[in-house]
C-alpha cells in the first residue's frame, strides 16, 4: 500500500526526501500560536481562569498545600456530596494533609464504577483555552479522569502554560522524543453533549463537574511580570 | 462565469486561454463596476420606502460583491435598507438545479420567501437575474405584494417600469 | 451500508414533507452556524491558521507513505500493532479477528465514520458479537436502527420527542419505565444504562481524528467522554481509521485542532482530546492490554494525483453540511450513503461509482458556502463539477437533460443562430406573458419550476436587440 502511495505521489512537487521529513519530526517547529496566549504570567494565569470559567469549570484558589483537604471538604459540602474520595496514588495528592479534614474518607487507586469523586493531579494547564492536561502512569490512572461523577484536580499555578505546544514540549521532555504515555488527555471542561436537539447537557458520560483546587506557588516577583 | 470559469475552461489552449483571460480582465459585475471602478458615490435618485437585499452566491463568493450594492443604495434618498438575516443563504436557483431538483429548489426558495416577508420590506433587490427570477416567482405564487427588482432599476430611477413578474399597467 | 444514493430525488421529496425532520434541521441551522461564526470571529489568527492547515495537509499528502511508515514504526515501538487494510472487507475481517483473539462477546464503540463506511456493526452482529454504540447520538440511532445523518451529530435528524419515544420503547428492560421528555433526563438515563456496559465489554473500538507520526499516537476528539471510557476499560483498544488521518508532529496537530472544533461545533476545543499510544504499560493500574490500529485505504490512495485529491484534506468537521442549504432542506439520509452533504457529494461517487451517486454532485446550486467555511479550504463545488463532467462523459443521468446540454452547446457555438433563437423565444414569451399579468403559472418543459413558483415573463426583447436599437 505504501509503495502504491509513493508511486501516485512521484510527480508531486511537494514531495521531500526522507532525511528532510525525518528532520521535520526530530526538530518540530511551532506553527502560528494565538497571540492572546502569549502574555506575561499574571495575564496568562488570568486568561486560564477566565477560559476555565467559560467552560463551566469551577476554581478554588488556595494559598498552600495544607489548605487543600479543607477546601475539598467545603466544595463537596456545598454541593451536598458525600465525602468519599478516590485519590490518584500520586504523592502530589496522597501527601496532602488529609487528616486535617476528618470528614473526608479517602482511598487511592484506579477508578471503580462506584467512585463518585476522584482527585487527581494535572500535568499542566493551558491558558489559551482553559484546558487541563493529564498523563497516565502508575501514579495517575486515567480512569479517575472519566469514571467518577465529580473530578477534582489539585494543581499549582506554576503549571499553567501558554498553549498546547508548551504542554507537548513538556511531555517530550518528560517521556523522551517519539515516546508517549499510554494516555495523554486534554480536558476542556466537564463532559457534555448536544446530541438531543443541539441543547448542551453536562455530564454525558464523563464527569458532570470539573473543579480545580489551585495552589498558589508563584512568588510575587513573577506576578509583577514574567 | 466569464471572470473565473472561462480562464479555467480554456486553460492549456494557447490561443483561447489568452482570449479568455483578456475577456475576464475586461468583464465586471455591474454594481462592483459602478462602485469600485467608476467610483460612483452620488446617484441623484429618490425612492421612498424600505428595501431588503439578497446577496447572490456567485456575486458574493466568486466576485466579492457585498459592500458595493449597499454603498450605492445608501446614496438613494429616502431609501431604507433592512438587512435580510439570511441574505447570504442561497435562494435555490442554481441554474439547471432549479429544474432537475425542483422539489429541493422550491423548498429553498420557500424558506427564502418567508425570510424576505419577515423583513417587512416593500421591495426585494438583488444583482443576479437568476436569483431574482426565482425569488420573484415564489413571492408571486404566494400572492406577495413585495416588488422584486434588480438594484440597477432603483439606481437608474426606473421603478415606474413593471417589476419582475408584473405586467405593464393598463 | 447499502447505498440509496440513486434514490436521492424520491428521498428528498419525502424529507421535505417530514415535519419532524424539518423541525430538527431548523435546530441544526440555528445552532451550529451561529456558533461557528462566533468562534471564527473570536480568533484573530483563524484565517491564517486555515492557510497553515491547508499547506500542512498538502505537504502530508505528498509524503503520505513516509509519514504512515513512521507512524507504524512508533506504534510498534510502544507495544501496539498497525494493520493496513486495502479494502473494507479486509478491515472487517481484521477487526473480527481481533475481537475473537480477545474472546469478545460485546464491544463498546466510540463514534467512527470509517466504521460506518465499512458497515462494521451489522458484520459484527452477523458474527455473534454485540456492538454497543456509546456516543449518545450513535446510541440513539442504533436504537432506531438508522444510519447517522450527520458526520458529527449522527442523530441531528431526531427531535427530542422522537428520542423520548425510543428510550421509552427500549429502556423498559433496564427497569426504566417512566417516559422522560427533557434532554437532561434523557441524557442521564442513557448515561446510567451505558455505564455498566463500559465495564462489561471485552473490546473497545474507537475511530481516530488524527494519527501522529512522531509518537505513534491516535487522537480522538469528543465532548462526551464515551470514547475514553470505551478504550480504557476493556482488554483491547482497537482503533479503526483511514490513511488520510496521519499528521507529522504534535505541533502540526495543534494547528489542525484549533480549526477543527471551531469549524465543527464552534467550540475552541472539544471537551476531550485524547492521545492514545500503545497498550497499558506494565506498571499502569488501568488501560487496555492490547492496542491495534486498523488503517483503511478503501480507494483513498486512488485519489492521489487526481483532480479530486484535495478531498483527502478533509478533517470531518461537518461545517460544510451545517452551512449547506441543500443539506438543511433534505437532511443527511437523503444522500443515501455514509457521508452526506457537500463532502458526501464530493466523496461518495468515489466509493460508490458515479452511476450510483450522480445525484449527489448534481444536487448542488454551487452556492459555494461549503468551500467558504471549510477549514481546509477544499474546493467542494469544483470537485462536484469534476464529478458532473465524469457523469456526462460516461452518459450517466437523465437523457432529456443530456440532450438539452447538447442542444445548448450546439447553439452556443453559433452566435447568429443563438441570437435568433433567443430573440424568437423572448418575443413569444413576452407576448404570452403580457396577457397573463407578467408571469406564467405553468410552462411546458418547466413543470419543475412552476410546481412551486411562477415564471416571471420576459419583457419581449433581448438585450442584444435593445442595444442594437440604440437604447443606451
Amino acid at each position: 500500500m505504501l509503495t502504491k502511495i509513493g508511486n501516485a505521489n512521484r510527480d508531486n512537487p511537494l514531495r521531500r526526501p526522507a532525511e528532510e521529513l525525518a528532520d521535520r519530526i526530530a526538530n518540530p517547529k511551532q506553527n502560528l500560536i494565538p497571540a492572546r496566549a502569549g502574555g506575561p504570567e499574571p495575564e496568562r494565569y488570568a486568561l486560564f481562569l477566565a477560559k476555565c470559567r467559560e467552560l463551566a469549570v469551577t476554581i478554588d484558589e488556595i494559598a498552600s498545600d495544607d489548605a487543600a483537604p479543607a477546601a475539598i471538604a467545603d466544595y463537596l459540602k456545598g454541593l451536598n456530596l458525600p465525602g468519599r474520595l478516590k485519590l490518584s496514588p500520586s504523592p502530589e495528592v496522597t501527601d496532602l494533609p488529609w487528616d486535617t479534614a476528618p470528614l473526608l474518607d479517602v482511598a487511592s487507586g484506579a477508578a471503580e464504577i462506584s467512585d463518585q469523586t476522584g482527585v487527581t493531579p494535572a500535568f499542566a494547564g493551558i491558558a489559551e483555552t482553559g484546558t487541563l492536561v493529564f498523563v497516565s502512569g502508575k501514579e495517575t490512572p486515567p480512569t479517575l479522569n472519566f469514571v467518577p461523577d465529580n473530578h477534582i484536580v489539585v494543581m499549582r499555578r506554576s503549571q499553567v502554560v501558554r498553549a498546547m505546544e508548551d504542554a507537548f514540549a513538556a511531555a517530550r521532555e518528560r517521556f523522551g522524543a517519539g515516546v508517549m504515555p499510554r494516555t495523554l488527555n486534554l480536558v476542556s471542561g466537564p463532559s457534555r453533549t448536544g446530541d438531543v436537539e443541539q441543547k448542551i447537557v453536562m455530564g454525558a458520560h464523563g464527569p458532570r463537574r470539573l473543579h480545580i483546587v489551585m495552589i498558589d506557588d508563584v512568588d510575587n516577583a513573577a506576578k509583577q511580570g514574567d | 462565469m466569464l471572470k473565473h470559469h472561462y480562464p479555467k475552461l480554456f486553460a492549456g489552449d494557447a490561443d483561447w486561454e489568452l482570449r479568455a483571460k483578456d475577456l475576464a480582465a475586461r468583464t465586471h459585475e455591474l454594481l462592483s463596476f459602478l462602485a469600485d471602478i467608476a467610483g460612483v458615490t452620488d446617484v441623484d435618485v429618490t425612492w421612498d420606502g424600505t428595501v431588503t437585499y439578497h446577496d447572490s452566491c456567485s456575486g458574493l463568493r466568486e466576485l466579492k460583491v457585498k459592500d458595493q450594492p449597499r454603498r450605492l443604495l445608501g446614496a438613494v434618498e429616502g431609501l431604507t435598507l433592512t438587512e435580510l438575516p439570511t441574505a447570504e443563504t442561497c435562494c435555490g436557483f442554481g441554474g439547471t438545479f432549479c429544474i432537475k431538483y425542483a422539489d429541493v429548489s422550491v423548498e429553498m426558495v420557500t424558506r427564502k420567501a418567508e425570510d424576505i416577508r419577515g423583513t417587512d420590506a416593500d421591495m426585494l433587490l438583488a444583482g443576479d437575474m437568476g436569483c431574482l427570477l426565482n425569488m420573484a416567482g415564489r413571492l408571486k405564487r404566494e400572492g406577495s405584494e413585495i416588488e422584486v427588482r434588480h438594484v440597477a432599476e432603483v439606481l437608474a430611477g426606473m421603478t415606474d417600469r413593471p417589476s419582475i413578474g408584473e405586467a405593464e399597467q393598463g | 451500508m447499502q447505498s440509496e444514493a440513486h434514490n436521492f430525488k424520491t428521498a428528498a421529496k419525502g424529507a421535505i414533507a417530514d415535519p419532524n425532520l424539518q423541525q430538527a434541521l431548523g435546530n441544526l441551522e440555528t445552532g451550529f452556524v451561529a456558533a461557528r461564526a462566533r468562534a471564527a470571529a473570536g480568533l484573530d489568527e483563524f484565517e491564517a491558521m486555515r492557510d497553515e492547515a491547508v499547506a500542512l495537509k498538502n505537504h502530508i499528502l505528498a509524503n503520505l507513505d513516509y509519514y504512515l511508515a513512521r507512524f507504524e514504526e512508533r506504534v510498534v515501538a510502544q507495544g501496539g500493532t498497525v494493520h493496513f487494510c486495502a479494502t473494507a472487507e479486509e478491515a472487517r475481517q481484521t477487526i473480527l479477528g481481533l475481537c475473537r483473539d480477545n474472546g469478545a462477546r460485546t464491544v463498546t464503540k466510540g463514534k467512527s465514520m470509517v466504521a460506518e463506511e465499512i458497515a462494521l456493526n451489522p458484520f459484527l452482529e452477523a458474527n455473534g458479537i454485540e456492538p454497543i454504540e456509546t456516543d449518545l447520538g450513535e446510541y440513539i440511532i442504533q436504537l432506531a436502527e438508522e444510519p447517522p445523518s450527520h458526520i458529527i451529530g449522527p442523530a441531528v435528524h431526531k427531535t427530542k420527542d422522537q428520542v423520548s419515544d425510543l428510550f421509552h420503547e427500549h429502556h423498559g428492560k433496564y427497569g426504566k419505565t417512566e417516559r422522560l421528555t427533557e434532554p437532561e433526563d434523557l441524557v442521564n438515563e442513557a448515561r446510567e444504562i451505558l455505564r455498566q456496559k463500559y465495564f462489561d465489554a471485552d473490546v473497545g473500538i474507537t475511530g481516530a481524528n488524527f494519527l501522529i507520526a512522531e509518537t505513534g499516537s491516535t487522537i480522538i476528539v469528543t465532548n462526551e467522554g464515551n470514547g475514553d471510557l470505551t478504550q480504557m476499560l476493556t482488554s483491547a483498544h482497537v482503533v479503526i481509521s483511514s490513511i488520510d488521518k496521519v499528521v507529522p508532529t504534535l505541533e502540526d496537530v495543534s494547528t489542525i485542532l484549533r480549526v477543527l472544533a471551531r469549524s465543527a461545533t464552534g467550540q475552541e476545543m472539544s471537551a476531550y482530546t485524547t492521545l492514545s499510544t500503545g497498550p497499558k504499560r506494565a506498571e499502569d493500574l488501568d488501560g487496555p492490554g492490547g492496542f491495534h490500529v486498523v488503517l483503511l485505504d478503501n480507494g483513498r490512495s486512488d485519489l492521489l494525483g487526481t483532480n479530486k485529491q484535495e478531498m483527502l484534506r478533509c478533517i470531518r468537521c461537518g461545517a460544510c453540511m451545517n452551512h449547506c442549504p441543500v443539506y438543511l432542506a433534505v437532511g443527511g439520509h437523503t444522500y443515501g450513503w455514509v457521508y452526506p452533504g457537500p463532502i458526501g457529494a464530493a466523496l461518495d461517487p468515489h466509493f460508490l461509482g458515479i452511476e450510483e451517486a450522480h445525484h449527489l454532485p448534481g444536487a448542488s446550486t454551487f452556492c459555494g458556502r461549503c468551500q467558504e467555511v471549510c477549514p481546509m479550504r477544499i474546493p467542494l463545488p469544483e470537485i462536484m463539477r469534476h464529478w458532473r463532467e465524469d457523469a456526462f462523459e460516461k452518459k450517466v443521468g437523465a437523457t432529456p437533460e443530456r440532450l438539452g446540454i447538447r442542444a445548448w452547446a450546439f447553439l452556443a457555438r453559433r452566435p447568429r443562430l443563438y441570437r435568433l433563437a433567443t430573440r424568437i423565444a423572448m418575443r413569444l414569451l413576452g407576448r404570452a406573458g403580457s396577457v397573463r399579468g407578467g408571469r406564467f403559472e405553468s410552462l411546458p418543459l418547466a413543470s419543475g419550476w412552476t410546481r412551486g413558483r411562477d415564471m416571471p415573463a420576459p419583457e419581449g426583447r433581448t438585450f442584444m436587440d435593445r442595444w442594437a436599437a440604440g437604447e443606451r
